[in-house]
């Protein structure tokens, strides 16, 4: 614990409270979450179907707001910020990966890396973040000619193109099967050691919150467990 | 369909309204367009043939250069086949009426053939009762009862009628004349005992005929018939002048000018050469030039026979035909690009649709389901649209733009045209090629998919082109510029459909307003560089004449005198022209004569007949052929064309003097003045000339104008309509397409601005692919309104109008313009969604 407090505090939520109309009614999905996201950790979001787990992400993605609660990004208040604000802030420190992988089918899969490269100064050259991901001989295939998984590692190539300090993904393996599923983690893997980013995951699957250094149980809206993996395990190691 | 499925397909038309609405939009705007148009035509037509029937409009009407004699007529009524023949006589006059006067022609009453239709009063029984045509009446401002007088036009000329003075007993409509803004000398109409039968030497100018059924065989008995009885008559004629020529010869014989016992013919030839020279006594030369000119006049007629003239030879009846050509003329060429848009479209949105559901097609194959049946799904989409909007459309047309084509034109009849109609065949004809388009679209745009197997639905679609090996880093410029024309290049069905709507939109606009400034061009150029004079003045008398001269001259105006008078063509339908005859040299600075090739000015020293550039074209005509022509009195001649000029409005003929003395054997004396005035009013101008003893008429050198206007006018109210409903299709098929795209493009649009992207970045993605695409429709569209607008100029132009031909760039311009506001309105409006597009959709997916 005395180890992580150390770290640099990337994202501050505090009482973070999300509602959605729904009919004549109001659907709670977040009630309250308090929560420290640190520089360069593998944070795992784990819970039940429809608890909010993608909500989560995409408040602290900068891609919906909230009802109620603060959060602080990037040691900047995150709430009462400027549409203009939230599309630099998503444009300079977040990468973004799916469950569908989201790839522009008319450009190859260097291109839809560069597509992104572009949007930043201090990018990553597309090969170099292709290579990384272990797709160089795929470099010119456009997304219909590629795998599911290889078309998942093109998005993570895109996500880390900007060197952004986070990247979020939402269920990255849940299209994939068990072989795929572990190619695509050990490249997630890889990225959180050697890019120093820190890679907020969110998954229904046990097993592969296993990997995190943290994880934090969603349940009914609610934190309800957040653990320190003394010793994550490797993405190859897991198994299910 | 089984339940499920039912509601599937409903569901789906549900979740598609935008583009099931547009469907339905586009359809109901071409049909109205379409059905507006034919509708009206029809329901002209019909209200034309119902009137027509009313006045018991004469199928026939036979005139000859000889008159017709009453044994004619009763061998007429004999001929098998005609069932009414009814003699008409027929003069030419001035009506005064207080300080009032008017060239009219006076007209005798049928009662089973042609009948006049009153409308106040009634017909006029005696011989000093007169009726009046309606448009007189108002012109005249005559009423029931007042009192006019009919006077020789010319001081000479007989009017054949027994009285001077009239009371006019009523106001009437004439068959012949259904037209109130013609500029045809009005009608008075007489009783047949008005006229002075005696002086006709009981002839009769026309006989007006209805027929049985088979009329093309009735006119050729006719014809055949009036070969033998004009031959006889011509015989007959030929020996009356010579019984005529009898004291003439011996008058030449006491007077000693002919050696004794000189043959007839020698001696009429003698007696010619004489009066030439004049060697013929004063007190005789009168009556032995008259003579000799009847005697010409009858030997120019030797090889004619009766003229048979059908309906054509009526100018209301052909520009009522015309009207019904021009509206379908225009209705066929407008629809067709309706058609061709409307027909894109549902296959461009049926295409859409289906690759938007690539994958739920994919899946229902999976589960076993035929491609039939799931065609069925967007087949009921897009032929319930279109049945629906073309639903619309019958009953807009009908009951909204039909009425506005009708009125338009309803101010150029005299009978009630204002009865909208639905033309049932025209409708199911529209039914049948809207429907089997729908299907058609439909089936091309779902082939490809439901035959592709299950699987490959579920991918995603592989660009079908290599991607070319790039060197180093690429520049933001390449990359987009690269993925932009990519994305073009795989949407080419869209991008097809998209270019071809955009540039049939402005293809309408522009033929639109091409057709507009075409008219009203025309009008400009003929009134400003062909009439250089401002009035012409009409004159009866050489004595009215020298005295018009003189206040010209008094006012320091420049001027030209000619002779006047009416021709037709002998080709055809017998195209009316009006023939100015003087010193041509001089004249074309009045009229500008410039040649229909070069452009020169026409040298006008040649001999012949100069005719307008229509005719020529009309009739197929080169400078040097012979023209057959036949004029007002009957008189025909064969004159070989001099030149060929251009003009626009109107139906100028050109001819010198000696041509004219030679082809009809009488002095082309001036009868007409045109005069120069500067435009400024001459003050008391024509006070001074309307005092004038044999003064006729005064009036502006633009009065044809209402002719032709009459023609635009309705052209363009017409056109108004279509290019109004053009923009409304226009508005429609962009916001439609643009909407696909969007949909098309929302998940990647989603993608960039969750990346970052600004909206403004984002926009500007979006919008290259439509920069492209409209100006590409606009320049395709600017090429095709002008052909379509030539088209349509050249089917519109009648022999008494030659139209503007040439592009317009203000319509480009127009067109061009619209089409970008359009355009710039309806992205603006959808591409605001790219502003408010909600992120977390993508991931709650
Ligand atoms: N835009 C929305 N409007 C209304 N309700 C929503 C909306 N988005 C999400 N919800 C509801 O909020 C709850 C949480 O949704 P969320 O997508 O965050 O669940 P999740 O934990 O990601 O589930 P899963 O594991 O299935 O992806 C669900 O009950 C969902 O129905
Ligand atoms: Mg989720």
């Amino acid at each position: 614990m005395d180890e992580i407090q150390e770290k640099t505090v990337l994202l501050k939520l505090r009482g973070v409270t999300k509602d959605f109309p729904s009919g004549d009614d109001v659907l709670h999905v977040l009630k309250g979450i308090d929560l420290n996201i640190y520089e360069n950790e593998f944070l795992v979001v784990y819970g039940e179907s429809g608890c909010g787990k993608s909500t989560l992400l995409n408040i602290i993605g900068g891609m919906d707001t909230l009802t109620a609660g603060d959060i602080t990004a990037f040691g900047k208040d995150h709430v009462h910020i400027s549409e203009k604000e939230l599309t630099q802030y998503r444009r300079k420190n977040v990468g973004f990966v799916f469950q569908t992988f989201n790839l522009l089918p008319n450009l190859t899969a260097r291109e839809n890396v560069q597509f992104i490269a572009d949007l930043v100064e201090d990018s990553m050259d597309a090969g170099e973040a292709i290579e990384k991901v272990g797709l160089r001989e795929r470099a010119k295939h456009f997304p219909g000619q590629l795998s599911q998984g290889q078309q998942q590692r093109v998005a993570i190539a895109r996500a880390i193109v900007k060197r952004p300090k986070l990247i979020l993904a939402d269920e990255p393996t849940a299209a994939l099967d068990y072989a795929t599923s572990i190619e695509v983690l050990s490249v997630i893997e890889n990225i959180v050691k050697t890019e120093g980013t820190t890679v907020v995951m969110v998954t229904h699957n046990a097993e592969i919150a296993k990997m995190a250094d943290r994880v934090v149980r969603l349940s009914d809206g609610k934190l309800s467990e957040l653990r320190s993996n003394a010793k994550p395990l490797k993405a190859v190691e897991l198994s299910w | 369909m089984k339940y499920t499925r039912s509601l599937d397909a409903v569901r789906n038309i549900r979740r598609h309204k935008a583009s099931y609405i547009s469907i339905v939009l586009i359809a109901f705007l071409g049909v109205a367009a379409f059905l507006s148009m034919s509708y009206s035509s029809y329901a002209l037509k019909k209200a034309a043939s119902k009137a027509y029937r009313e006045m018991e409009f004469r199928e026939l009407e036979i005139v000859s250069p000889l008159m017709l004699t009453q044994e004619d007529l009763k061998m007429i009524r004999g001929t098998e086949g005609v069932v009414e023949a009814e003699p008409v006589y027929l003069s030419g006059g001035v009506a005064l009426c207080g300080d009032a006067h008017k060239s009219v022609s006076v007209l005798s009453l049928t009662e089973k053939v042609n009948s006049a239709k009153t409308i106040r009063g009634a017909e006029p029984k005696e011989s000093n009762e007169c009726a009046v045509e309606q448009r007189l009446a108002q012109e005249l401002d005559l009423k029931v009862g007042d009192e006019i007088y009919i006077v020789s036009s010319d001081g000479s000329s007989p009017t054949y009628l027994m009285q001077e003075r009239f009371t006019v007993t009523g106001i009437l409509l004439h068959p012949n004349h259904t037209n109130p803004t013609s500029p045809e000398t009005p009608y008075i109409l007489v009783a047949p005992d008005a006229f002075d039968h005696a002086a006709l030497d009981d002839c009769i100018m026309a006989v007006e005929v209805k027929t049985a059924k088979d009329r093309a065989e009735v006119e050729e008995r006719l014809t055949q018939l009036g070969r033998e009885r004009y031959m006889k008559r011509h015989a007959a004629l030929l020996w009356k002048q010579e019984e005529a020529a009898e004291p003439v010869v011996r008058m030449a014989e006491t007077e000693g000018l002919l050696p004794k016992d000189t043959p007839f013919y020698e001696a009429v030839e003698i007696v010619r050469k004489k009066a030439e020279t004049g060697e013929i006594p004063e007190t005789y030369r009168k009556l032995v030039e008259e003579y000799i000119n009847t005697f010409d006049r009858l030997n120019l007629l030797e090889k004619e026979s009766w003229i048979i003239n059908d309906e054509t030879a009526n100018i209301d009846y052909v520009s009522m035909k015309i009207d019904c050509e021009n509206i379908t003329k225009l209705e066929l060429s407008f629809s067709l690009l309706f058609i061709l848009i409307g027909a894109m479209v549902i296959y461009a949105t049926i295409g859409k649709m289906i690759d938007e559901q690539r994958e739920q097609i994919g899946g229902m194959k999976a589960f076993g389901m035929k491609g039939s049946e799931i065609f069925s799904k967007y087949l009921l989409f897009g032929v319930s649209s279109t049945a629906i909007g073309m639903l619309f459309g019958v009953l807009a047309a009908r009951f909204v733009f039909e009425g506005f084509v009708l009125h338009s034109y309803s101010r150029y009849y005299t009978y009630d045209i204002k009865h909208p109609v639905i033309a049932w065949i025209p409708t199911g004809i529209v039914f049948i090629i809207g429907i089997t388009l729908a299907v058609l679209a439909a089936y091309i745009a779902c082939r490809r998919l439901l035959r592709l197997a299950a699987d490959r639905l579920i991918r995603p679609q592989v660009p079908q082109f290599r991607p070319k090996a790039s060197a180093g880093r690429l520049t933001m410029f390449s990359l987009y510029g690269r993925l932009i024309f990519r994305n073009m290049r795989s949407d080419k069905k869209r991008i097809a459909v998209t270019v071809a709507a955009v540039a049939g939109c402005c293809a309408l606009i522009v033929t639109g307003f091409t057709l507009k400034s075409s008219m009203s061009g025309s009008v400009a150029r003929q009134y400003t560089q062909i009439v250089r004079f401002d009035e012409k003045i009409r004159y009866r008398t050489q004595e009215a004449g020298q005295m018009i001269e003189g206040i010209l001259r008094g006012n320091g105006l420049s001027y030209v005198a000619v002779h006047e008078t009416y021709i037709r063509y002998q080709m055809g339908d017998a195209t009316l022209g009006r023939l100015w005859c003087g010193n041509l040299s001089k004249v074309r600075d009045y009229l500008q004569m410039t040649d229909w090739k070069t452009g020169h000015e026409l040298k006008t020293d040649e001999k012949g007949v100069y005719i307008q550039r229509r005719i020529a074209e009309i009739y197929d005509l080169q400078v040097g052929d012979e023209l057959k022509l036949l004029t007002e009195d009957l008189q025909t001649g064969s004159v070989r064309i001099a030149g060929i000029f251009e003009n626009y409005i109107g139906s100028n003929v050109m001819m010198d003097r000696e041509t004219f003395v030679k082809q009809f054997a009488n002095e082309p004396e001036p009868n007409v003045f045109l005069v120069r005035t500067g435009k400024s009013e001459v003050s008391g101008l024509s006070e001074q000339i309307g005092k004038v003893e044999g003064f006729e008429s005064m009036e502006a050198a633009d009065a044809e104008r209402t002719m032709f206007e009459s023609l635009t006018s309705v052209v363009n109210g017409v056109i108004l309509l279509l290019v109004f409903l053009a923009a409304l299709m226009a508005a429609v098929v962009l916001s439609n397409l643009a909407h696909m795209y969007m949909l098309q493009k929302e998940k990647e649009l989603t993608i960039m601005r969750i990346n970052g992207f600004t909206v403004s970045e984002t926009v500007g993605y979006m919008v290259r692919d439509t920069i492209i695409t409209t100006l590409a429709g606009i320049v395709i569209g600017c090429a095709a309104g002008s052909g379509m607008a030539y088209y349509i100029i050249r089917s519109l132009e009648q022999p008494f109008t030659r139209m503007i031909r040439s592009v317009s760039p203000m319509a480009w311009l127009i067109g061009a313009g619209i089409t970008l506001v359009f355009t710039v309105l309806v992205h603006a409006v959808i591409l605001r969604k790219i502003k408010y597009m909600k992120l977390s959709d993508l991931t709650a997916a």
